[in-house]
């Protein structure tokens, strides 16, 4: 990023978004309230703010993780994805709420330090059905927040978008710890089989999108190994399986490239957005720049730099068409650095 | 046991009143020198970045000490 940074980006459709998750959550917390008071008429005030924003928070996981699946199996989904950050952070604001209602009902009212006695009230740490699961949920909630509060563009150019991103796939493991706090509570305070039925059905829900989305990718990136020509190019099939204005991804060697075709030309880049790492070979050409299919990322296919006045490059490659057949040197060019597109034949007679 | 993690918990305090002294300070000075878009920006987003600030200060300081040697 190249310009001044604002505390939140909200755009119309941004603000629309916010609206429809405000509405939604609020929702969710009045009918769990509603029918925990129906079940539980003794419940106390606590309690109810405790598991409705600890209810609320986990669903919410488990919809910030379907979304990159469902969007990458389905590109209708992708509007969720560009505006997953606001839902996370309204993730972690529902998980703190959990979490600080929780460390003073359980553990601020006697004389131990409170994140003493999170670790020390219950040290059945060897048994299962006795296990203190407030630990699992406190480390989840730990990296839950440091996620909420590094998910400004700040921490993402500062961090870098490898750290970064290492950072925010702390996603999956705060939600293994959470599934084992969830379990391992409802097990030792639950009477009903509705929360593991739940639990066991979002958890079998979200592993069988990843897997499928992750096989798609896989089947949809192809790996060429060969042949190649005298210039140590590598025949990745001819420009007509490109769609104009659309990607292919492959892999050749250790890089994974998108290329692209447009105006009637063959452009490479690498495959990952300079933001969060996003698929580039998934995206378009949208005004005559590269799109990136989560937030909208551009860049430039023939420099791969991003339109002023914003400041990201990507690395380029050096293409050729013969006969029909692109050609791919998979030796990156140094990030921006311009190379002149190749040029389809015919490309009249393709449209 | 229990002194030991009291230690430790009161490390973990002198480290975040630590961090936040040195927010006070590095939105002040150090800013600009790593990221000057940032430097600009109003005050909402510098209190937007308060909390990070404070947890990873000591990565944030070491690249502002890389940045002032450069």
């Amino acid at each position: 990023m190249g310009v001044e940074y604002k505390a939140i980006t909200w755009t119309a459709q941004k603000k629309q978004y916010d609206q429809w998750v405000l509405a939604l959550v609020s929702l969710v917390l009045v009918l769990f309230i509603g029918v925990s008071i129906w079940i539980h008429p003794q419940a106390t005030k606590e309690t109810l703010i405790i598991r409705s924003s600890g209810f609320a928070a986990f669903l919410v996981l488990h919809v910030i993780l379907w979304i990159g699946p469902l969007s990458r199996i389905d590109k209708r989904f992708l509007p969720l994805l560009y505006n997953r950050r606001h839902l996370g952070v309204v993730m972690a604001l529902l998980a703190m709420v959990h979490g600080i209602f929780s460390m003073i009902q359980f553990h601020a009212l006697g004389d131990t330090h409170v994140l003493i006695s999170i670790f020390t009230s219950n040290e059945n740490y060897r048994s299962i059905s006795q296990f203190p699961f407030q630990v699992l949920g406190f480390f989840a909630l730990f990296i839950i927040s440091l996620m909420a509060i590094t998910s400004h563009d700040f921490w993402l150019k500062n961090l870098g978008s490898s750290v970064w991103k290492f950072v925010h796939m702390g996603v999956y493991l705060a939600y293994g710890l959470l599934v084992a706090h969830v379990a391992l509570g409802s097990l030792q305070y639950e009477t009903s089989d509705m929360y593991p039925i739940m639990l066991g059905v979002g958890f079998l829900v979200t592993c069988g999108l990843h897997t499928y989305s992750g096989w798609q990718s896989l089947y949809k990136q192809r790996i060429v190994k060969g042949p190649t020509n005298e210039e140590k190019m590598y025949s990745v099939g001819t420009f007509h399986r490109i769609p104009e204005g659309g990607a292919v991804t492959v892999r050749i060697e250790d890089q994974v490239i998108a290329i692209y075709r447009y105006d009637g030309k063959i452009a490479a880049v690498s495959n990952f957005c300079r933001h969060q790492m996003g698929p580039l070979g998934e995206g378009k050409i949208v005004d005559g720049c590269i799109t990136c299919p989560w937030h909208g990322y551009q860049y430039y296919p023939h420099n791969g730099q991003s339109p002023p006045p914003y400041n990201e490059k990507l690395e380029t490659y050096n293409t050729k068409v013969r006969d029909g057949q692109i050609w791919i040197d998979p030796r990156p060019n140094s990030p921006g650095m311009a190379v002149i597109p190749s040029v389809c034949p015919n490309v009249e007679s393709d449209e | 046991m229990e002194s030991f993690l009291l230690i430790l918990i009161r490390c973990l305090y002198a480290y975040l009143l630590t961090g936040l002294l040195f927010y006070l300070f590095f939105v002040w000075k150090g800013l600009k020198y790593i990221d000057r878009p940032a430097s600009r920006s109003n005050v909402w987003f510098k209190l937007i970045i308060l909390p990070g600030i404070v947890l990873l200060w000591p990565y944030l300081a070491n690249k502002w000490r890389k940045s002032r040697s450069r």
